[in-house]
């Protein structure tokens, strides 16, 4: 019966997971169960009455220094020895197999110890958990987010670094603590409602939400909740992780006031705004391209351009090229044709001005295209019929011009034939008849003048017509000396003395000039009236004009007549002086229609000036 | 007819002008059996029905004239070379034409072109030194031509 019991627990012992090595009181092995073996990697005859030194090798896993084997220590003092942690079995073998160990003394009844028995078990994949178990903690406390657990109740049961950084409350005053510590004043049923969530299995993602931080400061977080299970996947607690999204939320904010503030300025302006992307579809519309074109922003999202903007050529009512499609192609700023005519969605046509800008992103790829526009329908209609009016009154004026040469023109012919006639009766005149004789020179005298009227007429309605040479350089002394010319028989007749200086040439058409100056010189000699008469003709050069004079030593122009000198027909002597009053007038509208002025000035000494006021050459002097 | 009489045609509207010119002809001692055409039209006419021999000495022609006008009549005898030695006179009342009308200047490179002047006097002087310079040139060239 005995014999039997003590195999039964030999038989126990070597079935036993843990490994069981016992030794006699000299620390010999007396037995060693299957665990043992296998881990020592040895058959039991070669352990057997061996000293457990030579067989059971262990080390410290960190230092690699031997450790005394726990056995001796019990034999010596007669107690239970457990192992020191971080030890290492070498197995027969070399390979080393972490081991947790304990020692116990094997006692007789009456206390005496016979030997001591060692029990070890491989700890390989215990240590191996553990050690995750550690990375994982170090990893949720290293982390940037607070990651906290609690359980049902909402005791918190973890609390880490992140934690403690966001919300500034320490691990030890948070765990055990309830986590309605944080939640935010304004916000009081969240976390309860979060809670049965959590009760029903639920998991929250990237809630964000106001929590409250110890310092009573307010922050953005964004939110991951899960239910944390146990084994038998009921629903215990819940982990949460938590991230500032103050900084976010603040961003996404001002992103959100700065759109907002550019669609309010985009809705406000006067302009029309339509964008696209770099596919030339529509994006947006504001306000005002909306009534133009009659089209809704939400209409036309993705609508190529053409569709909502067609335009058009004023007058010949092709398509125009989309100026986006240029912007996109070419990458510049790019303004529309003139004489565009936008068509709206109701066929309503308005004349528009417009340009295209491309619309670049951070890197300057352009990504679309921004066009704005507006309604010069009015501004077209107002020039149209400026043009239209211009075009009348330049019609009226050639009319006119025309009526003064066909009256000068026309009247010449019956005129002269009544002078040549008048004149033929004069010759043949009876000698007898003398009474009457003077009436027919008084004829004779009128048609004269009249003649001379006409020639005047003629010239000044004449004057820019198409017998005019093109304009050009002028050689303002030779045409001087072209006008003394033709003035020769009075300058003999008088007797004047003309002095001239040098004289800059002028740009303009050479036959008027030489009407001006022949009619400023004539006048000038006419007026001439002390003696000897003098006339003197000089040249000013401005900084950006050139000033002609013609003075004489005459009865000078009073002031109060100087303004209608330069009107037509205007006289200011009788017959004494002869004259017609169109001289100065031919001035004054030469002079004009180069851009100048004209005008006479009252000396001290009864000087007469008549100032000539040209552009120089290549300025701004305008052909007739 | 005189011997020493010439054949002259005048193409112009104006009567008084007409009045005037056989004046200064007159006055100036000249013999000449004068056509007149108050219009271009008469006066192209005219021009077609001329017998060789009769074909005018010389031609004094105004240019502003009812329906078709001097200028045409000028284009007209250019073409004709029966016409081709005889002299004329265009004598207008506007001055003539500035040089860069092309046209017109070239129409008139073998004319002489007379204004209308102011004064008998002058219109008499102009009529009869014109008549009688291109009556020495007709006769030249009719005697260089038939010797």
């Amino acid at each position: 019966m005995k014999e039997t019991f003590g195999h039964y627990l030999e038989t126990t012992l070597a079935s036993i997971g843990d490994a069981i090595i016992s030794t006699d009181l000299e620390a010999r092995v007396l037995f060693a169960n299957t665990a043992a073996l296998s881990l020592l990697k040895v058959e039991a005859s070669e352990i057997l009455g061996r000293q457990l030194d030579e067989v059971f090798i262990i080390q410290n896993e960190l230092t690699r220094a031997k450790v005394e084997s726990p056995v001796k220590l019990v034999l010596r003092e007669g107690k239970i020895v457990g192992l020191a942690n971080h030890t290492v079995l070498i197995a027969s073998d070399g390979s080393e197999i972490p081991i947790d160990d304990s020692a116990a003394p094997i006692c007789a009844e009456d206390g005496s110890v016979h030997g001591a028995v060692l029990v070890f078990r491989d700890v390989t994949e215990r240590r191996r958990a553990e050690a995750t178990s550690r990375l994982l903690a170090s990893i949720v406390e290293s982390s940037e987010d607070a990651i906290i657990s609690k359980d049902l109740n909402g005791i918190i049961r973890s609390w880490n670094q992140g934690a403690e950084r966001i919300f500034g409350y320490s691990a030890d005053e948070m765990i055990g603590n309830v986590i309605s510590v944080i939640a935010a004043p304004d916000r009081p049923d969240e976390m309860p409602k979060i809670l049965e969530r959590i009760k029903d299995g639920e998991r929250i993602d990237h809630y964000e939400t106001v929590r409250s931080t110890k310092s009573g400061k307010l922050v953005n977080i964004s939110l991951t909740v899960s239910p944390v299970r146990d084994a038998r996947n009921r629903v215990v607690g819940a982990s949460k992780i938590a991230r500032d999204v103050t900084e976010q939320v603040r961003a996404r904010a001002e992103l959100a006031e700065q759109r907002e503030r550019l669609r309010v300025t985009l809705s406000s302006i006067g302009d029309a705004v339509i964008t696209t992307d770099d596919q030339g579809r529509v994006t947006y519309l504001n306000p005002v391209a909306e009534e133009l074109t009659g089209w809704q922003t939400s209409e036309t999202a993705g609508k190529p351009l053409e569709e909502v903007f067609r335009i058009v050529n004023e007058e010949s009512r092709h398509t125009v090229e989309s100026p986006v499609t240029k912007v996109l192609t070419e990458g510049r700023v790019v303004g529309l044709a003139n004489h565009t005519v936008l068509i709206a969605r109701d066929g309503r046509e308005r004349s528009i001005d417009d340009s295209g800008a491309p619309i670049r992103d951070a890197q300057e790829k352009t990504v679309g295209v921004v066009l704005v526009f507006r309604d010069v329908t009015e501004r077209r209609t107002a020039e149209r019929k400026l043009h239209i009016q211009s075009s009348e009154l330049r019609r009226t004026n050639e009319e006119l011009s025309q009526f003064a040469y066909a009256v000068s023109h026309d009247l010449r012919e019956p005129l002269r034939n009544v002078a040549n006639f008048s004149e033929l009766l004069v010759r043949r005149w009876n000698p007898s008849d003398s009474e009457s004789r003077p009436f027919a020179t008084q004829i004779l005298d009128s048609v004269r003048r009249m003649e001379i009227l006409l020639n005047d007429l003629l010239a000044y309605s004449q004057m820019g017509g198409p017998q005019e040479h093109p304009a050009g350089q002028i050689d303002t002394e030779q045409i001087v000396q072209r006008a003394l010319a033709n003035l020769k028989a009075s300058i003999d007749e008088t007797g004047v003395q003309i002095t001239i200086d040098p004289l800059p040439p002028i740009f303009g058409y050479e036959t008027q000039f030489l009407q001006v100056f022949q009619n400023l010189i004539g006048n000038a000699i006419k007026y001439c009236s002390e003696r000897p008469p003098r006339v003197y003709i000089c040249a000013h050069k401005g900084r950006n004009e050139l000033t002609f004079s013609v003075r004489d030593n005459g009865i000078g122009i009073a002031p109060e007549y100087q303004k209608m000198i330069f009107g037509v027909f205007k006289r200011l002597h009788g017959k004494e002086i002869p004259g017609t009053g169109i001289g100065l007038a031919i001035c004054s509208k030469v002079i004009e229609r180069h851009g100048g002025r004209i005008w006479p000035r009252q000396g001290k000494r009864r000087e007469a000036f008549v100032h000539g006021r040209l552009s120089r050459p290549g300025g701004s002097a305008r052909p007739g | 007819m005189a011997a020493n009489s010439c054949r002259l045609l005048v193409v112009e509207d104006n009567d008084a002008d007409l009045f005037l010119i056989r004046q200064a002809l007159d006055d100036y001692g000249i013999l000449a059996t004068v056509t007149a055409s108050a219009d271009g039209e008469t006066a192209l006419r005219l021009i077609d029905s001329f017998e060789a021999a009769a074909i005018p000495n010389a031609i004094i022609l105004d240019l502003s004239l009812p329906r078709v006008s001097g200028w045409d009549v000028l284009r007209n005898l250019r073409d004709r070379p029966a016409f081709s030695g005889i002299p004329v006179m265009v004598f207008s009342s506007s001055p003539s034409p500035p040089p860069h009308d092309k046209h017109r200047v070239e129409l008139l490179s073998n004319v002489r072109y007379v204004q209308k002047p102011i004064g008998l006097t002058n219109f008499l002087r102009a009529v009869g030194e014109n008549v009688k310079a291109m009556l020495g040139e007709g006769s030249s060239s009719v005697q260089s031509k038939a010797p």
